[in-house]
């Protein structure tokens, strides 16, 4: 067995692992109704601004191709295809596991490398139409979002050794004041079109980046740490495709040792009774869930600029109504999953205080969604009329 | 005359409609008793217990609990709210039970000054040891009190001055009154805490009953349980030859 097919056989393993996630939320009726759909509004909305650039473009300043790339870079690993496993039986074979690492590097920087090329081909309208740039010059952004991406790929693996939370932050900050400003020197240059030096620079950057990781991974007692980037970049793939599914099972990682909200284990109810302490223990499990905090507030805001943006009132009212039930069955969806199968509350989910505490929790979240909904879309769409009347 | 507080007629389970995994377990569970739960690893020991808690789909027979709900299980992997502390656990069991406010905090420091995790009260379980969690189960099965203990692995996990406390704790809850149901493969504890054995060999009832009993099958008038359970278990694995 060598590295080389070793590799392969787990990237095929990894892919068939997100096909399956993907799989799991994208159906055939999703894949019929929505999926392809959008894929070909989007090709005809694509194909229109080859022809003619959209209005909004015109307020689009040219940084911003840089600030977004410079975002971009911060996000994203490298995937070394390390299994937990290895621990016993790869680490024996060192050569073996070195090798299975420098492929997945190769394989994570080519595919940040199509990234970065499939993000320039949809800008690419904007960039030779509606701005008149020039091959070389869109060249240029390409291999700033390329060279950045590389070097923070390698000072994000130092950041992550360091164990002392301040300490880290501290050096976070300085890393990010650092690369911002190389940032903004890679955008002197290509202003004042000195693409023949921007290039170099670029270049030097690559493979001094580049290098320096390679030499990383050869080091035996990084195991660890690669084996948790790895870990990480699965499940977030994992977390981010379930963010579109309202049944699914999310995965939360909590990596706090201590509560944000309530650090002392406060109550919120003052009287203590078995229904309030259902509700209290859903309140809280809600508000420390990531994942269902954040699906809770796109599902908000995007109901929010849907109401703001669809010109007809009864469209309005109609997506206003569809929100309330939709966020009446999701509560219910996260309630039942709090509690029904969980085996320290399940044996009590059979009694009169789990359903009286599940109806008026659901009801007030419900009740809290429309108020905050008439607020948001409502209070954004009379603003909005307000300041932009057509 | 004894009183059961847990009846066991298991006539089959298993996790699908046509696969049997346990077979003819029937046992019941006297009021201040320790049984203990014995098998070699994927005997159904742990088929038994899902099938008492009823998450076992497929199965014939019948689990009566003398007190509905009055049980607490301990799972030899702790399970628990990622996103709650140990002290919100605490207090949401002693919300739901209905304790009074002034028993269940009591109860609840003494446990965690026993157990060494006061100072860790309102931490996160994710953020604890292994054997750190396995004590905030066994604190959230003690604080309720209930009349039946279903225990899986007690002994994994756990420190020895950890494993002491727990074992005085079983003896103080069974004076109570209280019958613990065991699965372990620690035999030597196992021989020393409790009053009687289930024997478990691939998916039966191997043998049953007090030590002397089990001594007295095993034809080893004066073996430990240990050499018991390996001239049972070898006997019944030859008996299929």
């Amino acid at each position: 067995m060598t590295g080389f097919s070793l590799f392969i056989g787990r990237l095929k393993m990894n892919w068939k692992f997100q096909w399956r996630i993907f799989r799991m939320i994208a159906d055939w009726t999703v894949m019929i109704y929505i999926i392809i759909p959008a894929a070909v509004i989007f090709f005809v909305i694509y194909r229109s601004w080859w022809l003619e650039a959209p209005e909004w473009a015109d307020a689009l300043p040219l940084s911003l191709f840089f600030i977004l790339g410079y975002i971009w870079s911060w996000m994203g690993n490298v995937r070394f295809f390390s299994e937990d496993g290895d621990r016993l039986f790869l680490i024996r074979k060192k050569q073996l596991m070195h090798s299975v690492y420098r492929w997945g590097f190769v394989y994570s920087a080519m595919f940040h490398a199509c990234l970065a090329g499939l993000f320039l081909l949809l800008l690419l309208p904007f960039l030779l139409v509606h701005f008149q740039l020039s091959g070389q010059a869109s060249a240029g952004i390409f291999l700033f979002w390329l060279a950045m991406k590389y070097l923070l790929l390698y000072l994000k693996f130092h950041l992550r050794r360091i164990t002392r939370k301040i300490r880290r932050f501290f050096a976070g900050f300085l890393v990010f004041c650092t690369t911002a400003a190389v940032s903004i020197l890679f955008y002197v240059l290509w202003a004042n079109d000195e693409l023949a030096f921007l290039y170099g620079f670029s270049a030097a950057i690559i493979v001094f980046s580049v290098g320096l990781y390679t030499r990383l991974l050869d080091k035996t007692f990084l195991f660890e740490h690669f084996r948790a980037i790895d870990r990480e970049q699965k499940l977030r793939a994992v977390g981010f495709i379930y963010q579109f599914s309202l049944q699914t099972e999310k995965i939360s990682v909590i990596k706090r040792t201590r509560p944000w909200l309530f650090p002392r284990s406060g109550a919120i109810f003052r009287k203590r009774t078995p229904v309030n302490g259902f509700k209290e223990l859903f309140l809280k499990l809600f508000l420390r869930n990531k994942l269902y905090l954040s699906s809770y507030m796109r599902m908000l805001f995007f109901t929010a600029a849907a109401i703001i943006i669809v010109p007809p009132l009864w469209a309005k009212i109609l997506i206003f109504v569809v929100f309330i039930f939709m966020a009446a069955g999701w509560f219910e969806s996260v309630w039942d999953k709090t509690f029904l199968k969980h085996p320290v509350a399940g044996k009590y989910c059979k009694g009169n205080d789990y359903f009286i505490a599940r109806r008026q929790m659901i009801n007030r979240m419900v009740l809290f969604s429309a108020a905050s909904m008439l607020m948001l879309g409502g209070g954004g769409w009379l603003l909005l009329d307000l300041f932009i009347p057509f | 005359m004894p009183v059961s507080l847990l009846t066991v007629d298991i006539q089959w389970a298993g996790y699908e409609a046509d696969k049997k995994i346990i077979e003819n377990i029937h046992f019941s569970l006297e009021k201040g008793e320790i049984i203990g739960l014995l098998g070699p690893n994927g005997a159904g020991k742990s088929t038994i217990i899902k099938t008492i808690l009823g998450m076992v789909e497929h199965k014939e027979g019948r689990i009566v609990f003398t007190n509905e709900n009055d049980y607490a299980y301990i799972p030899e992997q702790p399970v628990f709210y990622d996103e709650l502390t140990l002290w919100e656990h605490v207090q949401f069991l002693g919300t739901v039970e209905n304790l009074p406010e002034e028993e269940y905090r009591t109860r609840a420091e003494r446990l965690l000054e026993d157990f060494r995790l006061k100072k860790a009260a309102h931490r996160f379980l994710g953020s604890f040891s292994k054997g750190m969690q396995q004590k905030a189960m066994l604190i959230f099965a003690l604080l309720i009190k209930p009349s039946v203990y279903i225990i899986d692995e007690p002994f994994v996990g756990l420190d020895p001055s950890a494993m002491k406390l727990f074992l005085s704790s079983l003896d103080k809850v069974k004076g109570e009154g209280a019958g613990i149901l065991m699965s372990t493969h620690v035999l030597d504890t196992a021989e020393k805490v409790c009053d009687r054995f289930l024997l478990i060999h691939e998916g039966r009832l191997a043998a049953a009953g007090t030590l002397g009993e089990i001594r007295r099958l095993s034809r080893l008038p004066d073996g430990s349980l240990f050499d018991c359970f390996h001239a049972l278990t070898e006997e019944s694995s030859y008996d299929r030859f």
